[in-house]
């Protein structure tokens, strides 16, 4: 616990070292001079905490408006604690490269002093016991991005991105205003030890609602998500890291604290959390699929293992009321698993997009290509970091989406002879095609940006990042390695933790070491399988630079498609290649097809193209945004700018004030 | 008023209450400045009087200082500063956004609001209060009318001149525990306030060439 607020204490001298620093000087270079000790510091601290299990509780003399600052460290506070730290600790060393590159468009002091304290407000947000506590924190948590994304207000995409993140971070804490004004109303005190005393309530279904909304919110599942791909794909490299790879982990963390406080509740809550976690799979990675941006890709598919996650804590529970423990330990691991995963393959990825845009001044697929041999490095390492998220062996996406399968499975076997037993079939056949489809997602996405030859004169001049931004994207691809390699390792780091989240859950029947063997025998299969899976890689890499070297092989186009003579254009762009899918799943996608007319023998320059409207945004825009902003369009109406209208106003509020109090008295 | 001697300090109270409903009637309907502040200038004469004939104190000094200062404020140096102020704008008709026939029975309904009203509250704690009462609210009423239904910026001061009136009259009772201080106080804002406007409706002339709140509206955003 000392450590972890040691290091708090340390990011918050940053924040106030950079802001004195003004925006004149270059204020970015002390950011990794404080956080990665601090980084270093509190994942020694979290580490420790996890391995042990061990429970600290710190509740410093002041006195709150509403509540007391009460600050505890437990099992699952370590467990999202550590991918926090660690890319903080990583996107500070990042971050003084990009500032440098955003310096017309950055004030440094102001930047780095909210990317301080967005890191602080988190690491603090995972330790606040205290409901009023927490929505402080978790407000600043969420105003901080805001000032992050609107650093340049220059362009109306950017501009657009800050507000509709702004919008979106107080819808999403109305919710949960009102969940802990409830939940204070209701123990009659605001700290959570209180808060566990309404696990039976009647309202106990409300709470799990309003937390799913509010939390849904932050961590972006559909079809809450509509802050997302705006916010990702203006990010700079550094901020989308913290942004995709521990902010969402926050709204996840909301959904694992309120279900660890009232759980495991009614049965409809897990199909609640199947459910959702199953839409905002599937719909993310489809989204996902057919964009034609390569951040925004990245944001959907944030959406999409959010919604894995999801899924699995939702039948998990189910599990745990079926009585089959080793399911849950599956399902469990699997789930804290994946979110680790998550941070580290995903913030590998925005961190390559960000190379990319560095390199090439766009993400946008249609001009990309051919990136592999200009940018080698930065291509190998989004070459890992889309094989793990695509869940292919012997990546981590895999292992831990492979705990998970096998939860359902057994969950399934458990359950059998009862509706149950459909439903957790039901979700292995989502997740199946969930993984499906994210190997299409980003075999399109690494194909076409990659691949090929390049499509524009972006492409031919791009170059590698720093060597600094490099050395982070391998360290990030050579952890994605580690974890799937280290599986049994990382399982028995979380046991503790898994053990004290299902105590909260079941405490007459919590999971006991016997629960984990199975998990650990996998993990260590998938280890084996890993290493074998790479040494093959590396005879048959080996045999054929040999034969390479032997026989010089001849350059051509890739995918010249019987052509004789191909052209760049000749390519598949990215709408061509999500096509096939977007029209088999037209109604999910509601991709909108703009093909030319060609009646004459001899047709003129024409061009197809095919546009993917976020509908669930869209729908949020008819039936919520819209009638709102009518609404605001005809209050303007009420401002004149006429002083006699004014004071009429006042004029008829005091008589209404007037008559309202007689009425009452 | 049944059971009041006419020539008793109540009586003599009535009447001045009465006359000054009838002021806030005449200013409602009147159609020109000058008239206006004549009727301001009458308003804060009766109203300068009325702390003589309230005052059941210790004292006999206290309510001819407090009547002297009301009297010189509100029924000289405010009409005066009015009226210089007139002098130096052209036109003297005004322009009020809803007609005067109109404004006088708007008028009428709020003095029949505030009877029920002083019916309705039953203020009892004080008896001079209650007598008061419907008359400050009317005059309160006038003055917000007027603001609201007058186009120029000096014909709105009109308005706030009257509505200060009424805020005062609902004070005037507290001259019995020889405490008219916090009154002492709104009225030395409203000085300064007509002094700030009549400094700003001529600077307001010089700019636009009008001192219509109209055409202020250009200045929002």
């Amino acid at each position: 616990m000392i450590c972890i607020l040691a290091a708090v204490v340390l990011i918050c001298c940053c924040a106030l070292v950079c802001l004195s620093c003004g925006s004149t000087r270059d204020s970015g270079r002390f950011l990794p001079w404080f956080i990665v000790p601090a980084a270093i510091l509190g994942l020694a601290g979290a580490g420790a905490s996890l391995w042990e299990g061990t429970v600290h509780t710190v509740a410093p003399p002041v006195a709150l408006p509403l509540g007391t600052v009460l600050l505890q460290l437990d099992p699952l506070s370590c467990v999202f604690l550590i991918p926090l730290f660690l890319l903080s600790g990583l996107a500070s060393l990042a971050a003084p490269a990009r500032m440098r590159l955003l310096a017309d468009q950055l004030r440094h002091g102001r930047h780095a002093f909210f990317f301080c304290l967005l890191i602080a407000a988190m690491a603090m947000v995972l330790l606040a016991a205290d409901g009023a506590l927490f929505l402080i924190l978790w407000e600043i948590m969420s105003l901080a991005p805001f000032f992050l994304l609107s650093h340049s207000d220059k362009t109306g995409d950017e501009r657009f991105a800050g507000w509709i993140y702004l919008v979106a971070a107080h819808l999403g804490a109305l919710p949960l205003l009102l969940l802990f004004a409830m939940l204070t109303t209701e123990a009659g005190a605001s700290d959570f030890t209180s808060y566990m005393n309404l696990a039976g309530h009647a309202n106990a279904g409300i709470f799990l609602i309003l937390a799913l909304i509010g939390f849904g919110a932050k961590c972006g599942i559909i079809p809450l998500h509509m802050w997302m791909p705006e916010a990702h794909s203006s990010a700079p490299g550094h901020v989308a890291v913290l942004l995709s790879g521990t902010m969402l982990n926050m709204g996840m963390y909301g959904i694992f604290r309120i279900v660890s406080l009232f759980g495991p509740g009614d049965p409809w809550w897990s199909y609640t959390l199947m459910g959702v976690g199953a839409f905002s799979g599937v719909l993310g990675i489809l989204l996902g699929a057919a964009q034609s941006d390569m951040k925004r890709t990245l944001a959907y598919s944030s959406a999409e293992n959010m919604g894995i996650i999801c899924m699995a804590l939702g039948a998990a529970l189910l599990a745990g009321r079926n009585g089959a423990s080793v399911a849950m330990a599956l399902l469990l691991a699997g789930a804290f698993l994946h979110m680790w995963n998550h941070s580290l393959f995903k913030s590998l990825l925005f961190l390559a997009a960000n190379a990319v845009k560095e390199g090439t001044h766009t993400t946008q697929i249609q001009h990309l290509g051919g990136l592999y041999k200009r940018l080698p490095l930065t291509g190998g390492c989004f070459a890992m970091g889309a094989a793990a998220i695509a869940g292919m062996p012997p990546f981590n996406g895999f292992m831990s989406e492979m705990l998970i399968y096998l939860g359902f499975a057994l969950g399934s076997d458990a359950a059998r002879g009862t509706e149950s037993s459909l439903i957790f079939w039901a979700a292995f056949f989502v997740l199946g095609c969930i993984a499906g489809l994210a190997l299409f997602a980003f075999a399109r996405l690494f194909g076409l940006a990659f691949l090929g030859s390049p499509r524009g004169r972006e492409s031919d001049d791009a170059c590698e990042p720093e060597t600094q931004l490099r050395l982070i994207m391998v360290f990030l691809a050579a952890s994605c390695l580690w974890a799937s390699l280290a599986g049994p390792f990382l399982l028995r780091a979380l046991r503790i933790a898994l053990q004290w989240f299902s105590q909260t859950l079941y405490p007459s029947a919590p999971l006991v070491e016997a629960d984990f063997v199975l998990g650990g025998d996998l993990l260590a299969w998938y280890a084996l399988t890993g290493c074998l899976l790479l040494l093959a890689c590396a005879l048959i890499a080996g045999g054929r630079r040999f034969l390479a070297a032997k026989y010089p092989p001849e350059e051509g186009i890739t995918w010249d498609c019987g052509y004789c003579r191909p052209t760049a254009r000749m390519q598949y762009s990215g709408g061509s290649f999500a096509h096939s899918l977007a029209s088999i799943l037209q109604p999910l996608i509601r991709a909108r097809l703009r093909l030319p007319r060609m009646d004459a023998f001899f047709p003129s320059e024409a061009t197809a193209s095919m546009e993917v409207a976020d509908w669930p945004t869209s729908l949020w825009n008819r039936l919520l945004f819209r009638p709102v902003a009518f609404l605001a369009e005809s209050a303007k109406g009420l401002q004149r700018g006429l002083v006699n209208l004014y004071i009429l106003y006042i004029l008829a509020a005091l008589l209404i004030a007037l008559f309202w109090a007689l009425e009452w008295t | 008023m049944s059971g009041v001697p006419f020539f008793s300090s109540m009586g003599w109270l009535h009447v001045i209450l009465g006359f000054i409903v009838l002021t806030d009637l005449s200013l409602l309907a009147a159609e020109h400045r000058r008239v206006c502040i004549r009727l301001i200038a009458l308003q804060g004469m009766l109203l300068g009087a009325l702390p003589l004939l309230m005052h059941t104190g210790e004292t006999a000094i206290y309510p001819w200082v407090v009547a002297a200062i009301f009297f010189g404020t509100k029924g000289i140096l405010l009409p005066w500063l009015l009226w210089r102020t007139m002098k130096q704008l052209p036109f003297s008709a005004m322009r009020p956004y809803v007609g005067s026939t109109v404004c006088v029975l708007i008028g009428l309904c709020g003095f029949m609001l505030s009877l029920w009203l002083a019916g309705r509250l039953g203020l009892t704690f004080n008896a001079l209060f209650s007598q008061v009462f419907p008359t400050s609210f009317t005059t309160i009423f006038a003055g917000l009318l007027l603001i609201v239904t007058q186009r120029t910026a000096l014909n709105q001061i009109f308005g706030y001149l009257v509505l200060e009136n009424g805020i005062y009259l609902l004070n005037v009772p507290m001259i019995q525990y020889e405490n008219l201080w916090l009154e002492l106080s709104i009225l030395l804002d409203i000085l300064v306030g007509i002094f700030v406007m009549g400094i700003a409706v001529l600077h307001i002339y010089r700019v636009f060439e009008s001192t219509d709140v109209d055409r202020f509206a250009v200045l929002r955003d």
